[in-house]
């Protein structure tokens, strides 16, 4: 799906290490001033995709065009110096080397002292670190580093950011903080970026359009609403899904869950649901089940019921049932999602 | 029959089979030489380098911080001039034995002119080799795996012979192995102390009898036993965990001595470093004091030392840095660069020498036979010290994180402008340091530096090695001291740089 505004489109890129193959005919569109989130688990090769994109790899089969040029296709690619392409990498990558000042600089070498100095300033402002521009990064903290990083891939204006796993390093509340901070900057900056990660909220949280990637494959774009709602595999990239098996039949899907309109075509298949999207009640039903586990998570509770055909878990905010209790599983008939087999 | 007088029976050529037999008796002989004098400093510097580092790194006692860097000093002074010291001293017709002699009962003092002589020398020569490796492996080694031992039953000592001891086996293989390259390379301290080994044989069958022949037999071994050492230090790095780097690493607590055993401890590290060099470089000076030196002869060679060492230190500098920087695009080639490491600067020399001398045969107008021997000496030192230049400069380099490097490259730099910018500048003290191992070694080598001695260049050492041949040891003690004087402030920075940096400090070596 090329369209008119896109900054950055990938077209069945593939690129193999020997007989490995890494990344499997990946296809992905960012468009210009939006914020691309890049979903997988570890070894997915969201990060190989970054570096074909960002010029440090050559690609095997497929091309790669940023702002209407193709940079990369077989035996061609642009050289990433030249490539208007900028990282903040996993572990920020700072030169030990420079102060802060110098290492947002970096990029700008062959410009005026003073536009330099403008400019990094200016950036430095923007992060909130124009008192530290005379440090070393060692001296300053994760977050702080972070944001050296940003400021230093932005100072060439490049048409794309790239950022690797942003905040697999920061823990808890500064994840948090630092996470809004690195979204409000981009914002400002009205940038197109595309941010790998592997947690599902980052990439929701962030993103306005999504890319799930599974063992080198892309597997579903789409908003993160739409992600979320309507997954397309049982790969459980944005959180936990309780499966039935279910047989298509002209066009609706039949499972122990419930019935639902499908496209897929006749056979068997899955027919999935939220556990948020799971209800608790006492009586009788086709999913009546015994509670064999109760175990407490913060907002909600995690309730195993185990009825004859299956467990089902289902979040439960507020009191729950106790181990041993009699309950009845109903799903939300509007929630209910079919998947296809594999 | 003996085989001399079967070749006399056969008759033909008989004068040359015995002149191979000879040859081939000889090299039997100094093989084994060489292979007795390289297992007693094996041992010898196995046990008192482990022992040192051992003290130094898990105790505390007075003046453990200093013997830390001390007690790598001894690399300053060449095994010749400790050769030369404890020769005079032991001298039987020394102011000691004559003195000794006096008092009845004393008539006694080791024959230092011996192989246990040379092995003693050499051990207190080469023995900070172990040490320093033992006490980077013992001070990397982190708390956890000893307190998991001791979480599974092991007692303390258990904890160390179950645990302990195995981690620290491949660093003892490697300082060893070192220690045991020097002491197959070394020709100066074995010459002046009359021990036949193989590499005097090599020096021996090239410059006065003009051998090839008989100098490549005897360097076959040396190649060969250095390639089996290489193989073995080499080893000893495959697989290695650095503990320190993990985040999880943590010190292991010291114990403290106190009383009799700090006593002991501190009075066996100030043995090893005093009779190592404290005390050899002392008698020296004492003797060489009493005589005026050629001045203006000493002054130019120590001219020559200086800038030998410093071409040479450069010139194997700046080759190991383009091969680390293209380790990546040929890893192989980095490997075989450094295959010169153990090989013995004599046989370097030679190797080098003989196809050199062919080409000035051939070329006329080899008046730039100075020039080319110099080329050729720098280039010596560059393949025997590859090995020791790249260590230092790649282990700087890793410093540099591939995402460094990448970040460089999307913040508009070419490959070449990301060395420029990044590698290099963060990699600069490793630099140094590699410039200043290789100089140290420069300074105090004597053999390949023979490759001069057709040009009347002499180099500190050579004159030493000249003024100890005819005896006149005051004489050789000066361009000794000078040597000492010289490596000394080297030696000085570059171990107190090793010893001061810990585990997972990111600005230390």
């Amino acid at each position: 799906m090329v369209t008119d505004d896109a900054i950055v489109s990938l077209n069945a890129v593939t690129r193999a290490y020997g007989p490995k193959v890494a990344v499997n005919g990946a296809s992905l569109t960012l468009r210009r001033g939006r914020i691309l989130g890049l979903l997988g688990a570890s070894g997915s090769s969201k990060s190989t995709l970054l570096r074909l994109i960002a010029g440090l790899e050559p690609v095997d089969g497929g091309s790669i065009r940023i702002d209407g040029e193709t940079v990369s296709s077989p035996g061609r690619a642009i050289p990433p110096e030249v490539r208007r392409v900028g990282i903040v990498f996993q572990d920020f990558a700072l030169f030990p080397h420079l102060t802060v000042a110098e290492n947002v600089g970096f990029g700008l070498k062959g410009r005026p002292a003073a536009t330099r100095r403008a400019t990094v300033q200016a950036l430095l402002e923007r992060v909130r670190l124009a008192d530290r521009g005379g440090s070393f990064p060692h001296a300053l903290s994760g977050g702080e580093q972070q944001r050296v990083a940003l400021a230093r891939a932005l100072a060439r204006d490049p048409a794309v950011i790239l950022l690797d796993e942003p905040f697999s390093s920061l823990d808890g509340p500064l994840r948090v903080e630092v996470r809004d901070d690195l979204l409000r900057t981009l914002r400002e900056h009205g940038a197109s970026a595309i941010v790998v990660t592997r947690d599902a909220e980052d990439a929701m949280v962030m993103a306005d359009d999504m890319t799930l990637m599974d063992a080198g494959c892309v597997i579903q774009t789409g908003t993160p609403r739409d992600c979320y709602a309507r997954p397309t595999s049982i790969a459980r990239l944005l959180g936990p899904i309780d499966l039935a098996p279910a047989q298509i039949t002209g066009g609706v899907a039949t499972s122990i869950l419930g019935r639902a309109p499908t496209d897929l075509p006749d056979g068997p298949d899955w027919i999935g649901v939220r556990p948020t999207d799971l209800g608790l009640s006492d009586g009788d039903g086709s999913l009546s089940g015994r509670v064999i586990s109760v175990d407490f998570a913060g907002p909600f509770s995690v309730v195993r019921v185990q009825t004859p055909d299956l467990t089902l878990a289902v979040h439960v905010a507020g009191s729950c049932p106790q181990i041993g209790d009699q309950v009845c599983v109903r799903p939300d008939p509007d929630r209910l999602i079919v998947l296809p087999l594999a | 029959m003996t085989p001399a007088r079967h070749a006399f029976r056969v008759g033909g050529p008989s004068l040359l089979r015995l002149l191979a037999w000879l040859a081939a008796a000889d090299l039997i002989r100094y093989a084994l030489t060489s292979a007795a004098l390289a297992a007693i400093v094996a041992v010898a510097t196995a046990v008192l380098g482990s022992a040192s580092a051992w003290l130094v790194v898990m105790h505390r006692f007075p003046g453990r911080s200093v013997f830390a860097w001390a007690l790598a000093l001894p690399l300053a002074a060449p095994a010749f001039a400790v050769a030369y010291a404890y020769a005079d001293l032991f001298d039987v017709a020394g102011d000691l034995r004559t003195w000794m002699r006096a008092v009845p009962g004393l008539n006694w003092g080791p024959q230092m002119r011996s192989l246990p002589g040379a092995a003693f020398v050499l051990s207190l020569a080469f023995y900070p080799y172990v040490y320093l490796t033992m006490r980077a492996a013992l001070v990397s080694q982190s708390a956890q795996a000893i307190e998991a031992a001791r979480s599974l039953g092991c007692s303390p000592f258990q904890a160390l012979i179950r645990v302990g001891l195995p981690l620290l086996r491949p660093a003892l293989a490697a300082g060893v192995a070192l220690a045991v390259m020097e002491t197959l390379a070394d020709y100066g301290a074995v010459q002046f102390l009359s021990v036949q080994t193989l590499t005097t044989g090599v020096v021996r069958s090239w410059f006065v009898y003009g051998s090839l022949e008989s100098a490549a037999r005897l360097a076959l071994p040396l190649l060969a036993a250095a390639a089996v050492l290489l193989w073995i230090e080499r080893l000893s790095r495959h697989g290695r965990v650095d503990e320190a780097a993990r985040a999880r690493w943590r010190p292991i607590e010291p114990s403290v001595l106190t009383g009799g055993r700090a006593a002991l401890a501190f009075a066996f590290c100030f043995a090893l470093v005093g009779f190592g060099l404290l005390f050899p470089v002392g008698w020296l000076a004492l003797g060489s004091f009493q005589i005026t030196p050629e001045w203006s002869r000493l002054i130019r060679a120590a001219a020559h030392s200086l800038g030998l060492g410093l071409g040479g230190a450069i010139a194997t500098v700046v080759l190991a840095t383009c091969l680390a920087l293209s380790a990546e695009r040929m890893p192989i080639t980095a490997r075989i660069s450094s295959l010169g490491y153990a090989t013995p600067g004599a046989v370097m020399a030679i190797g080098l020498l003989a196809p050199a001398s062919l080409l000035w045969q051939g070329v006329p107008g080899a008046a730039s036979g100075l020039g080319a021997g110099l080329m050729l000496l720098i280039y010596a030192y560059a393949a025997r010290l590859m090995a020791a230049a790249l260590e230092p400069v790649e282990a700087g380099l890793t410093r540099v994180t591939p995402s460094m490097v990448a970040a460089a490259r999307t913040l508009g730099r070419s490959e070449t402008g990301a060395a420029l910018s990044v590698r290099l500048p963060i990699a600069s003290g490793a630099l140094l340091t590699a410039v200043l191992v290789v100089f140290i070694d420069v300074v105090k080598e004597l053999p390949a530096t023979l490759i001069l001695r057709p040009f009347n260049v002499d180099t500190l050492a050579v004159i030493a090695d000249n003024y100890a041949r005819d005896e006149r040891l005051p004489n050789a003690g000066w361009p000794s001291l000078m040597i000492v004087a010289l490596t000394l402030p080297a030696v000085i920075w570059l171990t107190r740089k090793i010893t001061a940096s810990r585990p997972g400090d990111p600005h230390g070596h």
